[in-house]
C-alpha cells in the first residue's frame, strides 16, 4: 500500500496548496498599484469610488488598473485559467 | 462598442455591476467578438481563482502607508462648518458670561451709601482736621497754663 492510497485526499491537498501558492505568487508579482486596487476590489470588497479615493486616482484609471492586473494574472495563471474557463 | 472602450467596461461586466445599458451594449459587442468573449471568460475564470485565496491582508508596509496617507489628509469642512459650535469656544464664551454677570452683580467694597458719600464730602473740611481736633484737649491745656 502506498501513500496515496492510505491517505486519499493528499495528492489533492497538495494540488490545491500548489494552485494556492500560484495565485498568491502570480497577486504578489503585480505593481504595487495594480496589486492593491485587486485587493481592495477583491477582497475587500469595496465599490470603485472607494478605492479610487485610496489610491488617489480618477475611476477611470483604476478601471484600467484593474484591467491591466486581470490581464496579468490570466497569462501568469494561463495553465489554471484554461482549467477553470473549460468548467 | 470597440475592443479599446471594452478595457474600461470589462471588469464591471465580469462584476455585474454595469448598467442595463451598458451591459446591453457590451453583450452586443461580445455576440461580434471573439477575442473579447475569450477575455471576459477568462477574466472570470481570474475570478474564480482568486475566489480560491483566503482574505489576502494587505502587506504590513501597504498598511502603514495606508494609515500615513489617511493622517496627513487634511479634514474637510463646510464653509458653513464654520458656524458650528465648537466645544472650546462654547466653554470659553459661557465663562466669558458668567464672569461678567458675577462683576456685574458683586456690590461694591465700600459699605456707604450714595448719601453718605455726600455727607462726608460736605464736612471734608471738618474732617481734614479731625486729628487736631481729636487732639485737642482745652482742659489739659487750661490746667496746664495755670500751673505755669
Amino acid at each position: 500500500m502506498d501513500v496515496a492510497e492510505k491517505h486519499p485526499n493528499i495528492e489533492q491537498h497538495l494540488i490545491e496548496q500548489t494552485r494556492k501558492k500560484m495565485i498568491r505568487h502570480a497577486i504578489e508579482k503585480l505593481p504595487e498599484k495594480q496589486r492593491a486596487a485587486v485587493l481592495l476590489h477583491k477582497y475587500q470588497e469595496l465599490d470603485y469610488g472607494e478605492i479610487s479615493k485610496i489610491l488617489e486616482c480618477s475611476e477611470s484609471a483604476l478601471k484600467s488598473l484593474l484591467f491591466r492586473a486581470y490581464e496579468t494574472l490570466r497569462v501568469e495563471l494561463a495553465p489554471l485559467v484554461a482549467q477553470q474557463a473549460k468548467q | 462598442m470597440s475592443c479599446g472602450r471594452m478595457e474600461k467596461k470589462i471588469m464591471g461586466y465580469v462584476d455585474g455591476r454595469l448598467k442595463e445599458g451598458e451591459r446591453l451594449e457590451m453583450e452586443k459587442h461580445l455576440s461580434t467578438c471573439a477575442a473579447c468573449r475569450v477575455r471576459v471568460s477568462e477574466f472570470r475564470a481570474v475570478n474564480v481563482l482568486l475566489d480560491e485565496l483566503p482574505m489576502i491582508e494587505p502587506s504590513a508596509a501597504f498598511d502603514i502607508r495606508m494609515q500615513a496617507r489617511v493622517a496627513a489628509e487634511p479634514a474637510k469642512q463646510s464653509w458653513w462648518a464654520w458656524f458650528a459650535p465648537s466645544p472650546r469656544v462654547a466653554l470659553a464664551a459661557s465663562m466669558l458670561l458668567l464672569a461678567t454677570v458675577w462683576i456685574g452683580s458683586r456690590r461694591p467694597d465700600s459699605p456707604l451709601s450714595a448719601a453718605d458719600i455726600e455727607k462726608i464730602n460736605q464736612n471734608m473740611s471738618v474732617l481734614e482736621n479731625y486729628d487736631v481736633i481729636s487732639d485737642f484737649c482745652a482742659a489739659e491745656r487750661i490746667a496746664a497754663a495755670g500751673a505755669g
